[in-house]
């Protein structure tokens, strides 16, 4: 059921207005009881998916985000801008670490929303649940539960550092254990594109190749027809997903290995549900700190390659190669939803020489189990290696050379 | 150390490196030289492999769309002969832009 905005009559309906989809109609914050035996333990059973009750076992499915907010839609019937509530501005005045009364003993809980939506009474033990969206990007319009376990994922880091011992730094061995692997719910929109796209530019078609010249001049010549080259279409790009932390948007290898967790992507977002605290339990989450206008141009910007690398399976003649040199991209519509997506990440901290640092993830798709890791290197052994090579390397080229001349 | 240049990639691989490999024919003159350069080579390949900074999410095939209405206008200008190089001039189709990470 598609339900917009309640202070929608009171905004004029100018055209660049965003439409907002309630995401949270009916969510409720404090305890959230099994719906059979009232316990307040509930939790993401990896195996099925559903949320199950820690006391007497009974499993909730939740709703199919796209199918509860009515989002299923053509993308090409897309116009103007249309976000989720839980992808709204994030007002600075908002708390991020909130205070509930615990309605089953009445004392003080506190929620710090950077890290999770949930914590626990002190004094009589229930879980208490943040659901409802405020504008500190707490609580995304959906979220992707793991299906990854915690063992499978312990196995995919196993088997990645295995194979990357040898030049490892010392400590990294040392420290190394697998089952400190966290399982992480971070940040990110997931964005619905409908847009126009005009390319103009040259191509050229090879048409003959032949050998010219003898001896030392002999080298390969090329014909070709050169053509003026113009693509004009309309794209639909469904789910374009980008990180929407600032701290995880930075990937500047240097300083951080942000990358790392950005090559496990892409998640099957299409089947992530309505958002729920209760998925995270025995799970972290990051809180959103990026804005629908913040992120505008990178998804924008990735939206051009896209529609850059569409368009090559049209250029199939140009064996040449293509110069484009105007790339015309309107947007026509988009579609913002803010999720949650779910990551096992394995962490080391290595301390450089110079006061510096690095630290150093191997991460898990919480789906798909796709694995890629940044390991320190153990700079003595890896220079010995090259040296090695080095020796090799000249033997060889010199030998080559004798028996050349 | 007086060995740590080699784990500074940055210096490591000369324009001419990949120069070699991506346009000439390689006739097995330029072997030798390209032998003088295993070390670094070495150093880099490990680096990589170790350290991943080459990978990330490859937005522009990963992520579902669909072309509609597509219109092409392809109109000949002219016929080139005695071209040297084997790919177009300044080609930039298969370019990647929104890119955040820096290799090295
Ligand atoms: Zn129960
Ligand atoms: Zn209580």
């Amino acid at each position: 059921m598609t339900q917009l905005a309640a202070g929608d009559d009171a905004v004029p309906a100018t055209s660049d207005a965003p439409k907002v989809v309630q995401t949270d109609l009916g969510a409720k914050d404090g305890l959230t009881k099994c719906q059979r035996c009232g316990s307040t333990e509930i939790a993401l059973n990896v195996a099925t998916g559903m949320l199950r009750c820690a006391f007497c076992r009974h499993e909730q499915s939740s709703e199919n985000a796209h199918e509860a907010f009515d989002l299923r839609g053509d993308i090409g019937d897309l116009a103007g801008l249309v976000v989720g509530s839980g992808s709204s501005d994030i007002s600075e005045s908002t708390e991020v670490v909130l205070t509930f009364k615990c309605s089953a003993c009445g004392a003080e809980v506190v929620v710090d929303t950077a890290h999770s939506t949930q914590a626990r009474c002190h004094w009589c033990r229930n879980t208490l649940s943040v659901n409802a969206q405020m504008p500190n990007g707490a609580v995304p319009d959906m979220i992707l539960p793991f299906s990854v376990t915690k063992e499978e994922a312990m196995r995919h880091i196993d088997e990645f550092v295995k194979k990357r011992t040898f030049f490892a730094h010392p400590a990294f061995k040392r420290e190394f254990n697998a089952s400190n692997v966290m399982g992480v719910y971070l940040p990110y929109m997931v964005v619905d594109v409908n847009a126009h796209a005009l390319l103009t530019g040259q191509g050229e078609h090879e048409t003959a190749r032949r050998t010219t010249g003898e001896g030392k001049d002999e080298r390969t010549v090329y014909d070709a027809d050169l053509f003026d080259v113009e693509r004009e279409f309309d794209i639909h790009i469904d789910d374009l997903t980008i990180e929407s932390s600032s701290e995880r948007l930075d990937q500047r290898t240097g300083h951080n290995t942000n990358n790392i967790i950005n090559s496990i992507m892409p998640f099957d977002v299409e089947n992530a549900v309505r958002y729920d605290s209760n998925f995270l339990s025995d799970f972290t989450s990051e809180r959103r700190d990026s804005n629908v206008e913040q992120l505008g141009p990178a998804v924008l910007e990735q939206a051009k390659d896209i529609a850059r690398h569409r368009a090559i399976d049209t250029l199939a003649h140009y064996d040449r190669g293509v110069r484009w040199d105007n790339e015309d991209i309107e947007i026509k519509g988009q579609r913002w939803l803010a999720a949650y997506l779910p990551v096992w990440l394995y962490s080391h901290y290595e301390q450089k020489g110079g006061g510096r640092s690095l630290l150093h993830y191997v991460a898990v798709n919480g789906r798909t189990g796709e694995t890629m890791g940044s390991v320190p290197l153990h700079k003595g052994r890896v220079a010995l290696g090259a040296v090695v090579a080095q020796v090799i390397g000249t033997a060889a080229s010199i030998g080559l050379m004798v028996t050349m001349s | 150390m007086m060995l740590e240049f080699l784990l500074d990639p940055a210096s490591l691989v000369p324009p001419v490196f990949t120069e070699y490999y991506s346009d000439e024919d390689d006739d097995g003159s330029i072997l030798p030289l390209l032998l003088l350069l295993s070390g670094p080579a070495f150093a880099v390949f490990v680096y990589l492999r170790y350290r991943n900074t080459d990978k990330r999410h490859r937005h522009e095939v990963e992520t579902h769309a669909t072309l509609h209405d597509v219109r092409a206008v392809d109109t000949k200008v002219r016929s080139l002969s005695n071209l040297s190089n084997s790919r177009m001039k300044g080609a930039n189709h298969t370019e990647v832009r929104a890119n955040r990470r820096s290799i090295f």
